[in-house]
């Protein structure tokens, strides 16, 4: 066991690197860069006079004129000494902001995964158990409905019920959910129902696959030889071990809405990762991006390894080697 | 069926919707929506405002089209007049009796990028944010904006030759008490002009101004000595990027620390209360602000609302009273117009008419538009009242290429030239002619790099839709972000390139500047014509107005045969909305004057005004 | 095992097509009893396909979908019954033939990923040793970078239009497709006769096309019914963030991305008729991809 989690601990280095590698490699790639954007402006009825000279010295300052592999290896050397920079756009360090912005994303994917599973889970049982009837359909199509939609059309959707039909929007200004937990929660819950409306189909498919498979099991057989009533068998038995892919798979899932969540979290003005990268896209700031990617990627193989290790707690058929 | 004796898990169904339902509630359903107590009390009250209960105000009904767009097109050059302190006109006084307490909500769109105005150099990220805190030496008057006033000045001389200024200044203070004197101006002036470090929008003065020539007469007066006799030195002055700085402050300052929020101060109207990325900032009211008793908020507060249906639905539903500073061009003009049309007139719309073009950039240096001859078909080519009509749904003006007004007219070139005319004819057939001539007799396809914004991309939509069926030019959209639009321009690649484009001043020099010159960004390949740089040096030392326009008439002129890289479609505006009881906003010519924001009160008690558009 | 090998090998090609016709109607008729829902699913897809080719050959009654035939944003009416867009082009047609551009795009994009995430899974588990070790940790970190930063700079590098969707979406797939695969076959190579055919002396190619990938079919058929769906939402979500298929291209996630631009102006109506289209299709191919997992995968074929 301890030999597997330092392997797999080990392989972390070599992955974590190629991320930086492709991530440098195709901001390279990437036309355009920080310092034209700096001078041109944003807007579409921006003017000016800006000349080649101007951009080519500021290209200078920023670092921006420098071999690539230059650029990658002083990078590299600054994370290793825990530095992560600073935003090329903003000129504030990154690490400054990533924290509060992460736990906001974290946030907005609990709450947005806890939801899913509170309905995916009984539908999936539901369509599992009354396989091939019209309950089984008619919960498999319900949970389908959001995946059939871009989420950015039931974001908009959800605002334009909100302001025209209900007349009211959630509060603005972004309220931390320790200092005025009630506003949070009325600014999350809207960005949180679309990603559990998306998230449902899946949960409840692999629910539904998983109770399928748990209730032909020859336990599940014995149990209900031994006289048990359905629900004392689908609910003791079935269900306590269909439920362990569906953690595992919720699992990877979270590590996904992390780096996944961005039009939700732009439409709902939720400041977090999402917001934070397609920001840093557009001003092609490198730093940040570099910056974000890396805390993402680290984050989603931490927690595949901690889910992976469960797993086998769990399920004492696998064994590590 | 095996699991017969299961019994009905029906209800698991149930629970679950149930579940959504009642967390969807919980959360969302039950809370009043106030965004902050005192604005809306006054909203609730509007109806009722004018007394009698039983008969109803006549809902005025509106219709906000294309035609009532205001022409806030001043002359070319604004005319400086100098205000002593002791002018407190009427409106002033107005102001201070309705002072607002509280924390005025308003909206932006885009977080704040360099906090150093000398230094950036955008709307949204620099100039929004930063002008409140900071004032000029003159400014434009922002109840008249086609004057000059002073700011920091109270008045001033000019030599007889024109060429050397003396400006005496006001009593004020920065916001750390230290007295405003004639030194921080002077440094002030050599900040903007110092040689080699990034100036995106201040740079100009270093046409007009030699760096370290200004001198301080006393404390309260300055020489500013100019390089030759410019009328255009007084606008660009005036602009709000020519801020002053506190000598004792800014001049310990890197540029990094300059650019950071907290660092600089000045003496404007609002100091910076916090600022939160991605969700708002705010400014306090400078209690010791020179102009006594403006500004007239207590604070405000500028959430930022990138997505603009949610930005709309905020306005709409009243969680803010407007657009903050108030234009920009992501409001586009004909949604303010609906908006205002929606709520009934509780949101005014604003619109700026010529605020900035759209235009295509021709490649000269490369097949098929290095060929003059495909240039000018490109242009006679191109449907501008088309344009006009659906990508900006009437809201603009044919691409003359100075400003509206200033110095091409209009009914002479519909008259005169083909490519305006209404009648489309003549210019297709001449168009046609001139392809054939250049050898592409069955037309020809192109690329066209274009910035993903509105009003660019569907107008690129309408141009390629037209050009393809009147004269045979397929044009292929490729949509990319700013940052890439400008990269492929630059690196020659684009055979056309389209990116929206604004002006700081009307004044037709800020267009020779952007588009004519040598080796600048919005001249990529280098479009040159001897006589038009001839005269674009005669025009900036001309001293006579009616020389110097007869110059800029012989550059639209030669611009007009169709042959420089650039092609302008149409003028379009810039938008923004405010609540009707906001009073004293004035219409600017462009949208980068006019920001600090201290010369507008809050009415709750005024009545709704029966005309549509907003009333100052 | 054995009976599929001798068939195979003995058979003519003759006889195996004309054995399979009734075969093939049978398991048809066998899938709408079993499986009504996803018979519906399939029929639709039919359907769609079937208004795909018809719009691309245009011998749909509707106007050229390119070009603008009246005014801009007329509501819907008899002439225009889903109304006229941005540029006063016929939003019907536009929608249609938008059908032919989103399968286009969505079987492109998972014809190429799935394919390609199957070669590549293969050979890598067959190479095994350090070119798997390193090739796992390539699709470890693809796995783990937001795929917004993937999809985006690729259409920044290599410019807007519709083969350039399909290769985001074909990057975006690949490493999940892969990680699937994978599994997959490791379990396969330990199955029994597997083992069996190795202990007799077959060569890994052998092996690798006469076990391997037969047993693969199933899971590429589920995939690739599944990802069909899950392109035609990236396809919007590409054009929604602005870096989709050119804005004339009648794609539904561009026509969508463009009512939801317009709508607080003109209307929500503009967002209902791609919005269906979209929801529509996807629904279609996510049913017909369970009634097929049902059928298909072996651990839940069980009864």
């Amino acid at each position: 066991m301890t030999t597997y989690i330092v392997r797999r601990l080990l392989l972390f280095i070599p992955t974590i690197l190629i991320v930086t590698i492709i991530i440098f490699l195709l901001m390279w790639i990437v036309p355009g860069d920080t310092a034209m954007l700096i001078l041109t402006g944003n807007d579409p009825n921006e003017g000016g006079r800006v000349s080649l000279e101007d951009v080519e010295r500021l290209r200078a300052k920023l670092g921006l004129d420098r071999p690539v592999h230059i650029q990658y290896g002083d990078w590299l050397w600054d994370m290793l000494r825990g530095d992560l920079g600073e935003s090329l756009w903003y000129q504030t360090p990154v690490i400054d902001e990533l924290g509060g912005r992460f736990i906001t994303t974290v946030q907005l994917a609990v709450m947005g995964m806890g939801l899913a599973f509170i309905v995916a889970v009984p539908l999936g049982i539901v369509s599992a158990v009354k396989q091939d009837t019209k309950l089984d359909y008619m919960s498999r199509l319900f949970a389908l409905l959001g995946i059939a939609m871009p989420t950015f059309l039931i974001a908009i959707v959800v605002t334009y019920v909100l302001a025209y039909v209900f007349d009211w929007l959630p509060p603005l200004d972004y309220a931390n959910l320790w200092e005025q937990p009630l506003t949070n929660l009325q600014q999350m819950i809207f960005p949180a129902l679309a990603i559990a409306f998306h998230d449902l189909a899946f949960t409840a498919r692999v629910t539904r696959s998983s109770m399928l498979e748990t209730m032909r099991d020859d336990y599940v057989r014995t149990a209900r030889a031994k006289g048990l009533t359905e629900m004392g068998v689908i609910g003791r038995h079935a269900l306590k071990n269909a439920l362990l892919p569906i953690i595992t798979v919720s699992g990877y899932q979270f590590g996904r809405l992390l780096g996944g969540v961005v039009i939700v979290e732009v439409i709902f003005l939720v400041p977090g990762i999402g917001n934070m990268l397609i920001d840093a896209i557009i001003h092609r700031d490198f730093v940040v991006i570099q910056a974000v990617v890396v805390l993402v990627a680290a984050v989603v193989m931490f927690l595949n390894l901690v889910i992976d290790l469960i797993y086998g707690v769990l399920d004492p058929r696998i064994r590590y080697q | 069926m095996k699991f017969r004796r299961i019994g009905r898990p029906q209800w698991l169904l149930l629970v679950s919707c149930a579940a959504l339902l009642v967390v969807g509630l919980a959360c969302g359903g039950t809370t009043t929506p106030e965004p902050s107590t005192a604005p809306s009390q006054a909203q609730q009250s509007q109806p009722a405002a004018s007394g009698s209960s039983a008969e109803a105000a006549p809902t005025p009904t509106f219709t906000p089209m294309p035609t009532r767009v205001l022409d806030a097109t001043p002359t070319a050059i604004p005319v400086p007049t100098p205000v002593s302190i002791d002018e407190r006109p009427d409106w002033w006084q107005e102001g201070e009796g309705k002072h607002y307490r509280g924390t005025f909500p308003m909206v932006g769109n885009s977080n704040p990028g360099f906090w150093d105005v000398h230094y950036g150099g955008s709307l949204n990220t620099t100039l929004m944010p930063s002008s409140p805190r900071f004032n000029q030496l003159v400014e434009y008057n922002p109840v008249k904006p086609s004057e000059i006033i002073g700011d920091l000045a109270s008045t001033w001389e000019v030599s007889d030759d024109g060429t050397e200024y003396v400006f005496h200044l006001k009593d004020a203070t920065w916001s750390d008490g230290a007295p405003v004197t004639a030194e921080d101006v002077v440094f002030s002036l050599d900040r903007i002009t110092l040689p080699g470090a990034q100036r995106a929008r201040t740079g100009f003065l270093r046409a007009f101004y030699e760096h370290q020539t200004a001198e301080v007469i006393d404390t309260q007066t300055v020489r500013v000595p100019l390089k030759y006799q410019a009328p255009t030195f007084m606008p660009n002055l005036a602009s709000d990027y020519m801020k002053m700085y506190p000598k004792h402050i800014a001049e310990d300052l890197t540029q990094e620390e300059a650019n950071q929020p907290e660092n600089l101060i000045g003496s404007g109207p609002w100091l910076l209360g916090g600022w939160q990325k991605d969700v708002s900032y705010t400014f306090e009211r400078n209690t010791t602000y020179f102009k006594e008793g403006r500004p007239f908020f207590d604070g405000i507060i500028v959430h930022l609302i990138p997505d603009t249906a949610r930005r709309i639905a905020a306005l709409q539903a009243g969680q803010v009273l407007g657009t903050f500073n108030p234009f920009t061009g992501v409001n586009r003009p004909e949604a303010m117009a609906v908006l205002e049309e929606e709520t009934d007139g509780q949101v005014r719309a604003l619109i700026l008419p010529s605020a900035g073009f759209e235009a295509y950039f021709l490649n000269n240096a490369k097949p098929p538009f290095d060929d003059e001859r495909v240039r000018r078909a490109f242009y006679l080519g191109l449907d501008r009242d088309l344009g006009i009509e659906r990508a900006v749904r009437g809201f603009g003006q044919p691409g003359t290429f100075f400003s509206p007004g200033v110095v091409e007219d209009l009914a002479d070139l519909r008259a005169n030239n083909p490519a305006f005319a209404e009648d489309r004819t003549a210019a297709i057939a001449e168009a046609k002619q001139l392809l054939a001539e250049a050898g592409y007799p069955d037309g020809l396809s192109v690329k066209m790099n274009t910035r993903n914004a509105i009003p660019t991309l569907p107008a690129a939509e309408v141009a390629g839709e037209q050009l393809r069926r009147d004269i045979g030019i397929d044009i292929e959209i490729v949509p990319n972000d700013l940052a890439t639009t400008y990269a492929v321009m630059r690196d020659g690649t684009h055979e056309i390139s389209t990116v929206g484009t604004g002006i700081i001043l009307t004044d037709p020099a800020d267009i020779l500047n952007q588009f004519y010159l040598q080796d600048v960004l919005r001249n990529p390949q280098n479009w040159q014509d001897d006589r038009v740089d001839e005269l674009i040096d005669l025009q900036n030392r001309a001293i006579d107005q009616r020389v110097r326009q007869g110059h800029l008439e012989e550059i639209a002129s030669i611009l007009h045969t169709g042959s420089s890289h650039l092609v302008v479609y149409f003028w379009g505006g810039a938008g923004g909305a405010l609540d009707y009881r906001i009073r004293n906003f004035h219409l600017p010519p462009t949208v980068q004057q006019i920001h600090k924001w201290d010369h507008v009160w809050f009415d709750p008690d005024r009545e709704q005004p029966t005309e549509t558009g907003y009333q100052p | 095992m054995a009976t599929r090998d001798i068939t195979a090998e003995g058979g003519s090609q003759v006889r195996n097509a004309l054995l399979g016709i009734p075969a093939a109607y049978r398991s048809t008729v066998d899938l709408v009893r079993r499986k009504p829902l996803g018979a519906v699913g399939g029929a639709t897809a039919l359907i769609l396909i079937f208004v795909a080719i018809a719009s691309r050959l245009a011998i749909l009654p509707v106007p050229d979908p390119y070009a603008s035939v009246g005014d801009i944003f007329l509501a819907p009416s008899p002439e225009y019954p889903m109304g006229t867009d941005v540029i006063g082009r016929d939003i019907l047609s536009r929608v249609l033939y938008g059908t032919w551009i989103s399968l286009y795009v969505g079987l492109g994009s998972v014809l190429i990923g799935i394919t390609a995430g199957f070669v590549l899974g293969i050979t890598s588990t067959y190479a095994g040793g350090f070119v798997d070790l390193a090739f796992q940790r390539v699709v470890d970190a693809l796995m783990s970078i937001p795929g917004l930063i993937l999809a985006l700079s690729i259409m920044a590098v290599l410019g807007s239009s519709l083969n350039n969707v399909i290769l985001a979406i074909v990057i975006g797939m690949l490493a999940p497709v892969i990680r699937t695969v994978r599994s997959q076959v490791l379990t396969l190579k330990e199955m029994d006769y597997v083992t069996a055919a190795r202990a007799i002396g077959a060569r890994p190619q052998r092996i690798v096309f006469r076990h391997i990938m037969p047993n693969c079919l199933a899971i590429y058929i589920i995939m690739a019914t599944y990802y069909l769906g899950f392109a035609i939402i990236i396809e919007a979500s590409l054009s929604f963030l602005g870096v989709g298929a050119p804005p004339d291209e009648p794609s539904w996630g561009g026509i969508l991305t463009v009512a939801s631009r317009e709508a607080p102006e003109t209307g929500i109506w503009l967002l209902v008729f791609p919005g269906i289209f979209i929801f529509i299709a996807v629904l279609a191919f996510n049913v017909l991809g369970d009634a097929l997992r049902d059928v298909l995968d072996p651990r839940l074929r069980g009864r």
